[in-house]
């Protein structure tokens, strides 16, 4: 087809594809074969042909996979503490027949300690994950984001690409920083609090941890929301004036040059029409990298949060109630590490629709 | 972010040590004060980076 061709000549033309290749095959190192399905090819010939980009029942079979294999790796470190519960449950009945209350008391004491370890060991994994996959989406948007913006600019919206590139590059570096520097530290903090909280009889530090993660939680909302409002009421604003700026140009082409003035502008009207197409196809892409890249890690962590609650539950019957606690708190404090890493992702996504919309494609 | 680091690990450690503490001491009438001691450490350590903040003079 005519349009198609044309379309694919202005892609290359306007993208360096090798950056773009070098993303979707991190993507796919991580995401484990997801991302093969989106590559930019498939995405634009489905635009083209008006298909669905998304095979349902393929995603669906490969996401139960991987959720069913997270279930079952942190499985065991569950069953430990279990374990681990089960024995304290054990010391705690059998204290009256040792001679002193204080062997049992420090026994307990110890085996609370085994527990906060393999805790620690665990929330530590999915710090790390979290770290990772906060650093890949901001070097994915830091590669998008340049080359969305000068095909922004080459669809006539050059006000906004100016004053966008700046604050998408910037807030994007800047909500990177925060999150990996102040929020998941503070979090991290906030776990090792809640978990020392049922070493003591006595709450020492309960209200502290809880404090520390609302905090963290709390932030990155207002930074997303902030960053969020900032960058959509500005590109609206610059989307208006660059509407006044093309009608201008096109009505001048057409009115003052005499004969070929009607034809000229349409041709710019139809060039402009493909680079906005192009923009949608590239935007799309960005964003299913995106959503590939925090997939796994969110369906990882997630995982290992809701067999934490389960042991929590399992545990409550056999084991002290503060100990219960401590792993229940475990697991809220790994739900707001991907509720974190999610919004970072949602923020980026925002970003990208924000230059998808401008323009009116 | 370091610091913050070596924060969680202070309050740690002197929640373990004095875990620890208010099992082996022996019980007595002064074991109430002594825990009230232990809260105040614990309130201390907690407090440490605040500490810092505070100007010089």
């Amino acid at each position: 087809m005519d349009t198609e061709k044309i379309l694919r000549e202005q892609l290359d033309n306007v993208l360096d594809g090798r950056a773009l290749q070098d993303l979707t095959e991190q993507a796919g190192e991580i995401s484990g074969g997801l991302a093969e399905q989106f590559s930019l090819e498939n995405i634009l010939s489905a635009t083209i042909n008006g298909e669905s980009i998304f095979d349902g029942q393929m995603m669906i079979e490969s996401l139960t996979d991987l959720l069913v294999y997270e279930l079952k790796s942190a499985l065991i470190v569950c069953a430990e503490i279990l374990a681990i519960c089960i024995a304290v449950g054990l010391l705690k009945n059998l204290a009256s027949s040792f001679g002193t209350k204080s062997v049992a008391d420090i026994s307990i004491l110890v085996m609370v300690m085994l527990i906060i370890a393999l805790c620690i060991n665990s929330f530590r994994l999915a710090y790390d994950l979290a770290l990772d996959s906060v650093s890949t989406m901001a070097d994915t948007m830091a590669v998008l984001a340049p080359v969305l913006i000068g095909i922004l600019v080459s669809t006539g919206a050059v006000t906004s690409g100016t004053i966008l590139s700046p604050m998408i590059i910037g807030s994007v570096s800047g909500i990177a920083l925060i999150i990996k520097a102040v929020i998941l530290p503070a979090l991290f903090t906030a776990t090792v609090l809640a978990l020392i909280n049922c070493l003591t009889e006595k709450d020492y530090v309960k209200k502290l941890a809880k404090l520390l993660r609302s905090a963290a939680i709390a932030v990155t909302g207002l930074l997303t929301v902030i960053l969020t409002g900032i960058i959509s009421l500005q590109g609206l604003l610059t989307d208006a004036s660059d509407g006044l700026l093309l009608n201008t140009a096109k009505y001048s082409l057409s009115t003052f040059i005499p004969i070929v003035g009607g034809f000229t502008s349409d041709t710019v009207e139809l060039f402009l029409r493909c680079m906005s197409s192009i923009k949608s196809v590239v935007g799309v892409f960005g964003i299913v990298l995106l959503l590939l890249l925090i997939l796994v890690p969110l369906l990882k962590i997630m995982a290992v949060a809701i067999l934490y609650k389960l042991t929590a539950a399992l545990a409550e019957p056999i084991a002290e109630s503060r100990i219960a606690d401590g792993l229940s708190d475990m697991g809220s404090c790994l739900i707001s590490v991907a509720s974190i890493m999610f919004f970072n992702a949602l923020l980026f996504i925002m970003f990208i629709t924000t230059i998808m919309r401008i323009g009116g494609s | 972010m370091g610091e913050i680091f070596t924060w969680a690990g202070d309050v740690f450690v002197i929640i373990i040590s004095l875990a620890f503490f208010q099992i082996l001491i022996p019980s007595s009438n002064l074991t109430k004060y002594l825990k009230f001691i232990f809260s105040l450490v614990i309130l201390a350590v907690i407090l440490d980076p605040l500490i810092n903040l505070l100007p010089a003079e």
